[in-house]
């Protein structure tokens, strides 16, 4: 009797635990216009600090953060949730990845706009940000492949 | 009755969440920030009227909110843990736990 309650239990731990998990890596297709819209996107940050009157350029960052906050509400139907909390430790490298890659481009662009003009580091965002977002992407997904299988065979 | 009065005397457990099909709905609910109803549906892999009656539990017991927009064709329903419901949980889910340690 006690063994078939333990297990109705465990069955519960290990159902909640891959519900834990759902919000991260279950999730439709990324679409294909993706990548190039966030480096178009990131590029036209870029460019408006190039931007010399103050609330000319106000208003187009303001836009663009518009625009991504859109973008997210989106994405949010979309998925059909929005994952929040404790990451699945098989997403860790590429979810802190993605932030570290993140910096490094920001970092890079400043670099560059202050040793060269603002369009040079347009273009330079531009160019590295589409691929490390489909890195980004091919690394998440095998990573919440490996979630999936320790979950579902658990 | 609140949360924690109704947390069952026998092994801890909150009564509320021994129903597995509610217990997982609150494990996702846990790590998200709001999650539609067919999410859900498609994750519990229940009826439309089954997830409708679990979740009105977990509203009812105020571990849960609901948020309804639009009418008709276009309209959605979303759910979203609460502090109460994100508290009871983590009880449960400890209290889960080490019983299958013990």
């Amino acid at each position: 009797m006690e063994n078939t309650e333990h297990t109705q239990l465990r069955e519960s731990l290990r159902a909640a635990e891959r519900a834990e998990a759902a919000p991260w890596i279950d999730y439709p297709p990324t679409p294909a216009w993706y990548p190039v819209s966030v480096a178009l996107w990131a590029a036209a940050l870029t460019m408006s600090f190039a931007i010399e009157s103050t609330p000319v350029r106000l208003v187009v960052v303001f836009a663009l953060v518009g625009l991504e906050l859109g973008f997210i509400v989106w994405y949010r139907r979309y998925r059909g949730t929005m994952p929040a909390g404790k990451v699945p430790p098989e997403l860790a490298r590429p979810f802190y990845g993605f932030m570290a890659a993140n910096l490094a481009i920001a970092g890079g662009a400043l670099l560059i706009a202050r040793t060269s003009t603002v369009w040079a580091a347009a273009i330079f965002v531009f160019v590295v940000v589409i691929p490390s977002l489909v890195w980004y992407e091919r690394s998440y997904a095998r990573a919440a492949a490996r979630t999936r299988a320790r979950l579902d065979a658990a | 009755m609140s949360g924690t009065e109704q947390t069952s005397a026998l092994h801890g457990l909150d009564p509320t969440l021994t129903a597995p099909k509610r217990l997982a709905a609150m494990a996702l609910l846990s790590r998200s920030n709001s999650t539609d109803f067919a999410f859900l549906r498609e994750h519990l892999g229940v009826s439309d009227s089954d997830l409708s009656k679990q979740m009105s539990a977990l509203e009812a017991a105020g571990y849960v909110k609901v948020a309804k927009s639009g009418r008709g064709r276009g309209s959605s329903t979303t759910f979203s843990i609460t502090k109460a419901g994100r508290r009871a949980y983590q009880v449960h889910r400890d209290t889960l736990a080490a019983i299958l340690a013990d």
